[in-house]
């Protein structure tokens, strides 16, 4: 009996050593956990960061940049999109001498962040599944990239 | 002299008043409903000397030297927005753009104030954003007012800017204005000066019709039309020729395309002026167009190439009434992108210049330099 039980708590601990790994190695469209939003589209995603207007019950849907990790920042150029900095530096700037619209804001301390998308229910960001999970105070909308 | 001088403390006096409402946004901006925005300041600044060949009678000078600080700011709360800019320069100190907007829907949005006629594609994309463009200079079709520009660059009133997505992820989008047009100075056509309120404007409308394959890239073709009542205000030319007013009417296309390494920038316009004298209207045309090419050498290297050409240079009374008119131009130049948003260019060009009334032509070869950068805020 104590072997199959020694057995069982190996398994779970593999289990959720596994499941912790596989967090490390996805990133996440996150949300403040009391925001209306469910279902932002990859393509409303890029409209939504190359400064295109997405509305939700009437409010301009907003992105916040998580610029702390230079590996997440390079997968959201490539993901969301799917540009280089150069190239997406430059698109900004044209957007705001153009039409007004202001470059997404920048945060690179995930607290200020998650304060930023908790004071904007109309606002998203993206962050690594694990610290989105320890968050309390956002939600997760969906998976937006993930290592095989 | 009496009246020259009531009309400087009338703009002096209107000046005090823009003054005081700037003072006073200044202190609304402080206030919680303004904190609550974002907020975005761009500061484009750019400079270098440029040298002309030889220095015929009235056209540039042997060798100038330009610098220029672009101050644009822009505030956004919710569906409220704000764009300002202004322009400090070797040459002039400007109120370029103020627009206040409404956004109705996701795709469409209205705006007041002042702001670029949205027929000219090249200054709808670049503005006074230096940095942005690639090339030193602008086609001559395409300059501002008062940079010698023959078209309305600039309009107060409204503008409505508005988008649709077509199938397969392309779109059109569709913007119309209308509001004063310039009128036809000394030696330049004088849009409505916010700040000077007293001047004397006909009405002007424009329309840009564009086409992106994908809604969301740069890629796009356009047709560009617009009608402008130019009224003269001061311009020895016409008043000579007995013109009252000009009604200008133009109609052109536009493409901006890219194809990995290359970028293609071009336009067509086809100007239609109605010049109203005393007693008759006279027919004059004339059509300008450029195009634009530009090669990415390397990651931080673009060489580019432009031809322009004006017809009708010699013969368009319209023409007559501005001092120097490009007629042709062949431009070359290479950009080097250097640190995190710096450039250097140097362009090199041969001009074909007619100097207005005198029908006079000059050719000379052009060198300019430019350093060119961009420092952005947000908060």
């Amino acid at each position: 009996m104590d072997l199959v039980k020694t057995l069982l708590l190996c398994c779970i601990g593999f289990i959720l050593c596994i499941k912790a790994a596989g967090a490390e190695h996805q990133v996440v469209l996150v949300a403040g956990s009391t925001s209306p939003l469910h279902d932002i589209s990859s393509i409303e995603l890029r409209k939504i960061f190359l400064g295109f207007n997405v509305m939700r019950d009437g409010h301009v849907v907003k992105g916040l940049r998580n610029t702390g990790d230079e590996d997440l920042n390079r997968i959201f150029l490539q993901t969301v999109v799917a540009m280089s900095e150069k190239s997406y530096m430059r698109r900004q700037l044209s957007q705001t001498l153009r039409k007004g619209i202001p470059r997404s804001l920048e945060y690179d301390n995930l607290e200020d962040l998650i304060k930023a998308l908790s004071s904007n229910p109309y606002s998203v960001s993206y962050m690594r599944e694990d610290a989105a999970e320890r968050e309390p105070d956002v939600k997760i909308l969906r998976v937006l990239w993930e290592k095989y | 002299m009496l009246e020259h001088e009531a009309e400087n403390h009338m703009t002096i006096y209107s000046r005090h008043r823009i003054a005081i409402a700037i003072a006073l946004m200044a202190l609304f901006n402080v206030s919680q409903a303004w904190s609550e925005g974002q907020h975005e300041l761009l500061l484009f600044l750019s400079g270098g000397p440029t040298y002309n060949e030889v220095t015929p009678e009235s056209g540039p000078d042997g060798s100038d030297f330009a610098a220029d600080a672009d101050v644009v700011y822009s505030y956004l709360n919710g569906r409220f927005k704000f764009l300002g800019e202004y322009l400090l320069s070797t040459h002039e100190n400007e109120l370029e753009r103020f627009k206040l907007g409404w956004q109705a829907e996701a795709e469409t949005i209205g705006w007041i104030g002042r702001f670029h006629s949205p027929s000219r594609y090249w200054n709808s994309i670049y503005h006074h954003g230096q940095y942005l463009q690639t090339s030193i200079s602008r086609p001559f079709i395409e300059e501002f007012e008062d940079d010698g520009g023959v078209l309305p660059t600039h309009s107060t009133g409204f503008m409505l800017e508005s988008s649709n997505e077509l199938k397969l992820s392309a779109g059109l989008q569709t913007t119309f204005s209308f509001g004063a047009a310039p009128v036809i100075g000394e030696h330049e056509l004088e849009p409505f000066d916010l700040l000077n309120t007293d001047s004397d404007h006909g009405a002007a409308a424009d329309i840009r019709l564009a086409f992106l394959p994908d809604q969301l890239g740069d890629n796009q073709a356009g047709l560009i039309l617009s009608w402008a009542d130019l009224k003269i205000d001061g311009n020895h030319t016409a008043e000579q020729l007995g013109l009252q007013r000009v009604e200008q009417y133009t109609i052109g296309a536009y493409l901006d395309w890219r194809w990995t390494d290359w970028k293609i920038l071009t336009s067509l316009v086809y100007v239609n002026n109605q010049d109203k004298l005393q007693t008759q209207t006279l027919k004059d045309t004339f059509v300008s167009g450029y195009l634009q090419a530009e090669y990415n050498l390397h990651q931080d290297w673009i060489l580019y190439g432009r031809l322009e050409e004006t017809s009708n240079t010699d013969s368009s009374i319209y023409l007559k009434l501005f001092p120097n008119i490009i007629a042709d131009r062949q431009v070359l130049g290479l950009r080097f992108d250097f640190a995190r948003s710096q450039a250097l260019t140097l362009e090199v060009s041969r001009v074909i210049e007619f100097i207005g009334a005198e029908t006079q032509k000059d050719e000379f070869g052009q060198v300019l330099l430019q350093w060119s950068t961009v420092f952005p805020w947000t908060w």
